[in-house]
């Protein structure tokens, strides 16, 4: 290796240094063999790229990273012309790297814990038959390596404290999904599990571990580490020797959205897919499973009672819905007084009640009125609610309800591996996926995620116009513009909204001014689906044709083909191109202004 | 683009943005943000809040962070929360 070389790893210390160094780096490994580097996984990846490129320069190799789009690994895995097959399969040395998670590819299964851990694990069998398959697929003709991540255990936990005591918990799930995994893959020669569990752990391990202790004391772990060993004993203690908590009384401005209803009106609350709203969905998740937890909802919030119901009625992304609550009391006393018109209401003693609020002053009065309340104060920062919320050990429970001791039964693992070895087609696969497309007219409500979407949406985008929300608003009550939104699930779960397009109807003509999908749902043909009800609507109105065009950008190449493959001609001098909305009553497939919103591959 | 408050050309929090968006510190000012800087997206949102926090020791809650759209804003929030001298 060159003097120059060793002195330029040596200077990169730090993270900040491999980062700043990565872009120059590149030039100067240009006499190393190259390696061909794809990572795609179920969240974003792009992070690794400077210390991947780093690392494997130390190794000898220059990296060419090939950037895959997130969440897409059916496709990716499984069309001919995907970035993965056309890339990978060429005469330079490739390595394919997939990075899976429990939270994304077997989310539903894991919601399904532990009041059905047997339903969990057949939904979790068949997503692991699925992706190996659609491996097998791959790798039959891939000359390289295919590395896939095992899974860490995800947090929170279903059953809390005692999760690892149960066989229907996140953790007994979790190992299950990690030898069914790995022998399924075993079938492959060219592929080998990257423990990215173990990793994890590692890192914990780390921070916990004291060797030096250890050979000097016999003492394996730092003090910290023992400080949290006390801890966490403590709270099996007393989840088995108080009385539990049985209710779980919660705020709702701030706690289970952010805004203040009464002033920033249910669509200005901040609750949805995207941050910072995600993180108040993940807290009611959490919220929602205590009920399977065995606990008791209430809410009690300073409002107007009207008001906190039109958030719970109208709003689309709450995760609770009224009847997951057993009693609330929403008007503008202290909530001392109405904590414990809640306990007789649900005639139980006040000292099994916990208060989540946000608020420090309303858990100061409830602290100083009701000291037997356990009272959980939110932080600020409500990425860290649920952490927050757990680890105040309130929750803590070491013995199962009688509802989910009944439930508990002997699991005999079902095997479903049948002929891995089976190739499985893209045709296939989206058929198994039972997709449901829902196109509608977006509401006020919807409007806010709607205008996200338009300034955040870089790949599949038509023409990448980016608008305000309040050009938005104003377009939605244009009569001479049509909003379309689209909300697509599937088996696996609800992807939310994640497409909008646009139409400005002239007089006899149309134009597709906006036309976007979010990444999570390409490679489902949501956009043929989208096309063809515009089309259809064109028809209702009497317009002959949709004009449109491809603005190219750095970043919209998924888009390129789209107008050429759906019937448009080829561009005009302006790079308009033409669709006769007239002659066209069938779109690959899918048949115009029908009423069925599956989609049959 | 013309900014209320010109930044001084030793100005540490243009220049951490610089660095971490890899343009010459002259090409930013306070008015600088997603629409006006090719690389500042999401993953570079990200990598700003990382380094925000090892440079200045506060670390932003989603709440503030996802709606930080210019180098003034991040100022401000900074300033608001405690930090002196950026």
């Amino acid at each position: 290796m060159s003097d120059q070389r060793q002195r330029l790893f040596a200077s990169c210390a730090t993270l900040l240094q491999i980062r700043h160094a990565w872009p120059g780096l590149r030039e100067e490994l240009a006499d190393l063999p190259p390696l061909r580097v794809a990572i795609f996984g179920t969240y974003t990846v792009d992070p690794l790229q400077p210390y991947l490129g780093f690392a494997l320069a130390q190794k000898g190799f220059r990296l060419e990273w090939v950037p895959v789009p997130y969440n897409q690994l059916y496709q990716q895995l499984l069309q001919p012309d995907s970035i993965l097959n056309s890339a990978l399969k060429t005469e330079v040395a490739g390595l394919v790297v997939l990075l899976p998670r429990i939270e994304e590819l077997l989310s539903s299964a894991w919601r399904q814990l532990p009041g059905n851990a047997v339903g969990a694990r057949e939904v979790a069998a068949r997503e692991l038959d699925n992706l190996a398959r659609a491996i097998g697929t791959f790798v039959a003709d891939f000359s390289g390596l295919l590395l896939a991540g095992n899974f860490a255990r995800p947090a929170p936990l279903p059953l809390g404290l005692m999760d690892a005591s149960s066989a229907d918990g996140g953790t007994a799930f979790t190992e299950w999904i990690n030898v069914e995994w790995r022998s399924r893959l075993n079938y492959f020669p060219t592929v080998r599990l990257l423990d990215v569990a173990g990793l994890m752990a590692d890192e914990g391990r780390r921070a916990a571990f004291d060797t030096t202790r250890w050979h000097l004391g016999k003492i394996p772990f730092k003090e910290s580490a023992m400080k949290e060993l006390a801890v966490l004993i403590s709270r099996s203690a007393a989840a088995w020797f108080l009385p539990p908590k049985k209710v779980v009384v919660v705020d709702c401005d701030g706690t289970l959205w952010g805004g203040i209803v009464g002033e920033d009106g249910v669509e200005g609350l901040m609750l949805g897919d995207v941050a910072p709203g995600n993180a108040y969905a993940s807290f009611q998740h959490y919220i929602l499973g205590l009920l399977d937890r065995g606990f008791l909802l209430a809410l009690c919030s300073k409002n107007n009672e009207d008001e906190v119901w039109s958030v719970f009625n109208k709003h689309p992304s709450m995760v609770l819905k009224r009847e997951h609550f057993a009693a609330w009391r929403i008007n503008w006393d202290a909530k001392s007084a109405n904590l414990r018109q809640i306990a007789l209401e649900l005639n139980l003693g006040i000292d099994s009640f916990v208060l989540i609020d946000d608020d420090p002053a309303e858990c100061a009065e409830v602290k100083a009125q009701l000291p037997e309340v356990a009272v959980s104060q939110l932080p600020e920062d409500p990425a860290e609610f649920v952490e927050t919320a757990e680890s105040s050990g309130f929750f803590d429970r070491l013995t199962l309800t009688h509802e989910d001791s009944v439930r508990q039964r002997h699991y005999q693992i079902e095997r479903q591996r049948t002929e891995l070895h089976n190739k499985m087609s893209a045709e296939e696969y989206l058929s198994s996926l039972e997709l449901v497309v829902d196109i509608f007219t977006p509401s006020a409500a919807d409007l806010a995620r709607v205008a996200q979407l338009i300034n955040k949406t870089n790949q599949f985008n038509l023409t990448t116009l980016r608008r305000t929300e309040g050009e938005v608003r104003s377009l939605a009550s244009n009569p001479a513009c049509w909003l379309y939104a689209v909300n697509v699930r599937d088996r696996f779960g609800d992807y939310g909204l994640t497409g909008v397009a646009i139409v400005c109807r002239g007089r006899d003509h149309a134009e597709l001014d906006t036309f976007l999908l979010s990444c999570r749902v390409l490679g489902r043909r949501v956009e043929r689906k989208l096309l063809a009800k515009i089309v259809g609507d064109c028809r209702a109105q009497n317009i002959s044709h949709l004009r449109a065009r491809f603005v190219p950008t750095s970043k919209n190449q998924p888009a390129v083909n789209f107008l050429n493959e759906n019937g448009f001609t080829d561009p005009d001098a302006e790079g308009w191109q033409l669709l006769e909305v007239g002659t066209h009553c069938e779109l690959n497939g899918v048949a115009l202004g029908q009423a069925a919103n599956r989609i049959d591959a | 683009m013309v900014s209320s408050s010109t930044p001084k050309k030793e100005d540490k929090l243009v220049r951490l943005c610089a660095g971490v968006f890899r343009v010459e510190p002259c090409e930013l000012n306070d008015s600088s943000g997603p629409g006006s800087v090719p690389s500042w997206e999401s993953l570079g949102t990200m990598i700003l809040l990382s380094a925000v926090e090892e440079e200045f020791g506060v670390r932003l809650p989603v709440t503030v962070a996802a709606r930080i759209e210019s180098i003034g804003e991040l100022r401000q929030v900074l300033r608001s929360r405690g930090v002196a001298d950026v």
